[in-house]
């Protein structure tokens, strides 16, 4: 019937096939050891920057080195995705509590925290990389802990501005005029009214912590630059873009998609979370 | 919106009346001839603007046209002072603009020129107030810079739309004045859009009614006021209160709406040895805080030495304009804010005194409904949601399918809205449900502040009703605070008169409104607008605008003391310092 003309219907659609695609790539992540015994790391000088679909061997071509781009695509989501969810989810979370006390109990927490989270955003992330990684040494689990270090800030001051507006609002006026605890008024309340725009800002922020990894693998700060990882594919892509661009092309591609799925999904998980539905 | 014909002559005066979603807005956009930039676009029908140099058709008009049209033949006031002014240029500058514009000025002539129409608002200083930013000033003063610029280029017609909801009732009969002086002047037509009667009947010479889109009703304004034709037209004017309509009478009554007549009886308040809480000599002040080390310099004095007390089953109503801190007094009773110094007895017990456990015991006794029938729902949680968790928090909880059901139908909401969310209700719906939440956890005491004003007429009256209905059915008490005299006049049976943080006047609602003995208790009645559309209202005084509650540290008000008028009728005895400080506003 009209539904199928909605829009939202069409985008729903859209979605959840984007979604699926991206499950697919999270099986894949699984599965790929079994599936690329070689783990993407089998160079073959011989086959050095095959063009994609050419031979069955290499689907989507290979590297200056040979390697399987295909293989490394897959198993580098392994890495990317790992880096990117985690650290957002983290930052995230930090960012959300320290927002939450911060600016429903103001105080001096409030002035400390937000003093030194100024002082923090005045640090540019490479120098702050360069400490960091100097005293607690290169490593999937540091860069991810770097991460969120360098971007809980962000979170917090959304959370906090958005807590000093609804702490105000009537509803919450109106629990604390019947005693619920404060705890409650802010979990129950008022996080569920400020988490919008946590979604907006946090899905890119995948995005760009992938990419982060591969700066930071770049320049020696990451992880083991043998370690496939998108990121890394398109950082040592960079010098035959002009001659083989499906070296960069394919991790590329592969990111651009996850970041659109991701986005969708939190476009969808906003909505799906505003009781009021479409909002315009 | 359809089929809707009026025209208004020159130098006439239309007002649309109705309710929200009936369309007034909608029709004063289209006279602009803005309805595309919201979405709607005029389907048949012609809006017409005859002037000295032939007609012009708006309706079919070309964008250039339009634009020579706004703001230079007819413009618009709108409601909300604040957002219409563009809070980064100066009034000069916003003032300028359109007579450069419109008028060919230069910079210099248009400068004398807004200089001279802020004075003819009687903007203090007028010259002075060019260079200052809309947030440097207050509401009202707002609101006449948006008249100056309104009538810059001495309009054929100007549109008003809500402009003086917003504002407090000194302030607006001093706006309605200067309207009228400006008509006279210019000798303009106007549009008035509003859901007030009584603003209505002091300015409108013909009146259209509108519903759902629909006109209901037009005619002169004395007809359609005093013996409307159409049933709506009668259930509008039977739900607008009315000031005066209590003369006579010593306990309130609910409003006769049609089909409720029988509850329109009188509401007593029974004999009783003890108040059910009594305030003695309640202070708050907010600390106004400067300079990096956060040092206190200002001191808000948004309630000094208030004490009162209320009755089991009895309204009081604290009455006043913004700033006077009636919300405080309200807020400092409900723990929302501490106070300075004072007691607070409930039932006989210092509820300040007790330690946090038992204080939030307490907090069950004393609830709240806000205004804003919007923010003070959670829009995350479904009605029964948010009417278990108080019930949960003080362990009331036994049959919530069946609790909840019994507060809504006290309320007169069917049960089977429980599980929608608040934006599927309206206004007045949700406001309904407040009041459930209210009194999920059973209170002897609600603070109802301002919990009608932001409602229409109608729906106003019953929820007005409905609170009395429940006050005669649970003997609740009800802190009323409100700056609408005529509702006050039709709840309370005892109102106290609140001007800068402080009680200058309290009595019975007789005392109150047929004896008022404080100048400033004067000047708010004189203020508000009467729907009599035989008596035209006296010329307001226009100077002077309420001052603000701030103070320097260290410099507090001198404090006053009562005198006793009659019976319970107290008022306070510095109030030759009250006209003192009104002359001295003239004077500066």
């Amino acid at each position: 019937m009209s539904a199928f003309k909605s829009f939202e219907f069409v985008a729903g659609i859209v979605l959840i096939a984007l979604i699926a695609l991206i499950a697919l790539i999270g099986g894949a992540v699984l599965l790929s050891p079994l599936l690329f015994p070689g783990g993407g790391t089998a160079q073959s000088l011989v086959d050095r920057l095959t063009p994609p679909f050419q031979t069955w061997e290499y689907p989507l071509g290979t590297d200056p080195l040979g390697r399987d781009i295909l293989a490394r695509v897959v198993v580098g989501g392994r890495v990317s995705f790992f880096v990117g969810i985690s650290s957002a989810i983290g930052a995230v979370a930090i960012g959300t509590v320290v927002g939450l006390f911060a600016g429903y109990y103001r105080g001096v927490w409030d002035t400390f925290l937000m003093r030194f989270a100024d002082i923090q955003l005045a640090l540019p992330f490479i120098l702050l990389a360069i400490t960091v990684i100097a005293i607690i040494g290169p490593g999937l689990d540091r860069i991810i802990f770097l991460m969120i270090v360098a971007q809980w800030v962000q979170y917090a001051r959304l959370i906090r501005g958005s807590v000093l507006s609804l702490r105000r609002a009537e509803y919450v006026q109106a629990a604390q005029c019947y005693g619920l605890r404060d705890r409650a008024i802010l979990f129950k309340h008022i996080l569920p009214n400020a988490m919008g725009p946590l979604v907006i800002v946090g899905t890119p922020n995948v995005a760009t912590n992938i990419l982060l990894e591969s700066s930071l693998t770049f320049l020696g700060l990451g992880i083991d630059p043998l370690i496939p990882s998108w990121g890394g594919m398109l950082a040592g892509g960079r010098n035959y873009i002009q001659t083989a661009p499906w070296v960069t092309i394919f991790p590329g591609l592969a990111i651009m998609l996850t970041v659109l799925g991701l986005n969708l999904l939190g476009d969808w998980l906003r909505d799906r979370l505003d009781p009021l539905g479409r909002t315009t | 919106m359809r089929n809707l014909s009026f025209r208004v002559p020159r130098g006439g005066t239309l007002a649309i009346v109705g309710e929200s979603g009936s369309g007034k807005s909608v029709t004063s956009l289209a006279a602009m001839g803005l309805l595309k930039f919201t979405g709607g676009r005029v389907t048949s029908g012609r809006i017409t603007l005859n002037g000295p140099d032939g007609s012009t058709e708006i309706t079919s008009a070309s964008e250039n046209v339009l634009r020579r049209i706004r703001g230079n033949r007819v413009s618009m006031i709108f409601q909300e002072p604040m957002s219409s002014l563009d809070p980064v240029f100066t009034v000069g500058n916003q003032i300028t603009e359109a007579l450069k514009l419109h008028r060919g000025m230069t910079s210099r002539t248009a400068k004398d020129e807004a200089a001279r129409l802020l004075d003819l608002v009687r903007m203090p200083n007028a010259r002075q107030q060019l260079d200052r930013y809309p947030h440097q000033l207050s509401g009202g003063m707002r609101q006449r810079v948006m008249i100056a610029m309104a009538v810059s280029c001495r309009p054929d017609l100007l549109i008003a739309d809500e402009q003086t909801t917003a504002l407090d009732v000194t302030i607006q009969a001093q706006i309605l004045q200067i309207i009228r002086d400006m008509q006279a002047e210019f000798g303009t037509s106007a549009i008035f859009i509003s859901h007030d009667m009584g603003v209505v009947s002091q300015m409108a010479d013909e009146i259209v009614v509108m519903q759902g889109g629909r006109m209901m009703e037009t005619g002169r304004a004395r007809d359609v006021i005093l013996t409307p034709s159409d049933d709506y037209t009668r259930a509008l004017m039977a739900a607008v209160p009315r000031i005066g309509a209590m003369t006579g009478r010593d306990a309130p009554r609910p409003f006769p709406l049609l089909g409720e007549e029988d509850i329109a009886a009188d509401h007593a308040v029974p004999e009783q040895a003890e108040p059910l809480v009594k305030l003695e000599g309640v202070t708050t002040r907010y600390d106004v805080t400067s300079g990096l080390l956060g040092r206190v310099t200002h001191r808000v004095h948004a309630a000094e030495d208030i004490s009162f007390q209320i009755a089991l089953g009895e309204t009081l109503a604290l009455v006043g304009e913004s700033g006077s801190g009636k919300s405080t007094v309200g807020r400092t009773l409900q723990h929302l804010v501490a106070p300075v110094s004072g007691w607070i007895l409930y039932r006989g017990t210092d509820i300040l005194s007790l330690d946090p456990e038992k204080r939030a015991r307490f907090k069950r006794e004393i609830q709240y409904v806000f205004q804003d029938p919007v923010g003070s729902l959670n829009p995350r949680r479904t009605v029964r949601q948010s009417l278990i968790e108080p019930m949960r928090v003080h362990n009331l909880l036994t049959d919530p399918d069946r609790q909840v059901a019994e507060l809504l139908q006290a309320v007169n909401l069917p049960s089977e809205h429980a599980d929608r969310y608040p934006h599927e209700f309206s206004d007045g719906q949700r406001q309904r449900i407040c009041i459930a939440r209210a009194l999920a956890v059973d209170p002897g005491l609600i603070i109802a502040d301002e919990t009608v004003s932001a409602l229409d007429v109608s729906v106003q009256a019953q929820v007005i009703n409905l609170m009395m209905r429940l006050q005669a059915e649970r003997g609740l008490a009800y802190l009323f605070i409100s700056l609408d005299m005529a509702v006050v006049e039709r709840v309370s049976h005892r109102v106290a008169v609140m001007y800068l943080g402080e009680i200058v006047e309290i009595g019975t609602r007789r005392q109150i409104f047929e004896n008022p003995q404080h100048p400033y208790t004067k000047r708010l009645l004189k203020a508000v607008p009467v729907m009599d559309p035989d008596t035209r209202p006296e010329r307001v005084d226009l100077s002077g605008d309420i001052p603000g509650p701030v103070r320097p540290v260290g410099n507090p008000r001198r404090p006053h003391g009562f005198v006793e008028i009659a019976s319970g009728h107290m008022m306070a005895d510095d109030h030759q310092l009250f006209e003192q400080e009104q002359q001295g506003e003239i004077q500066a």
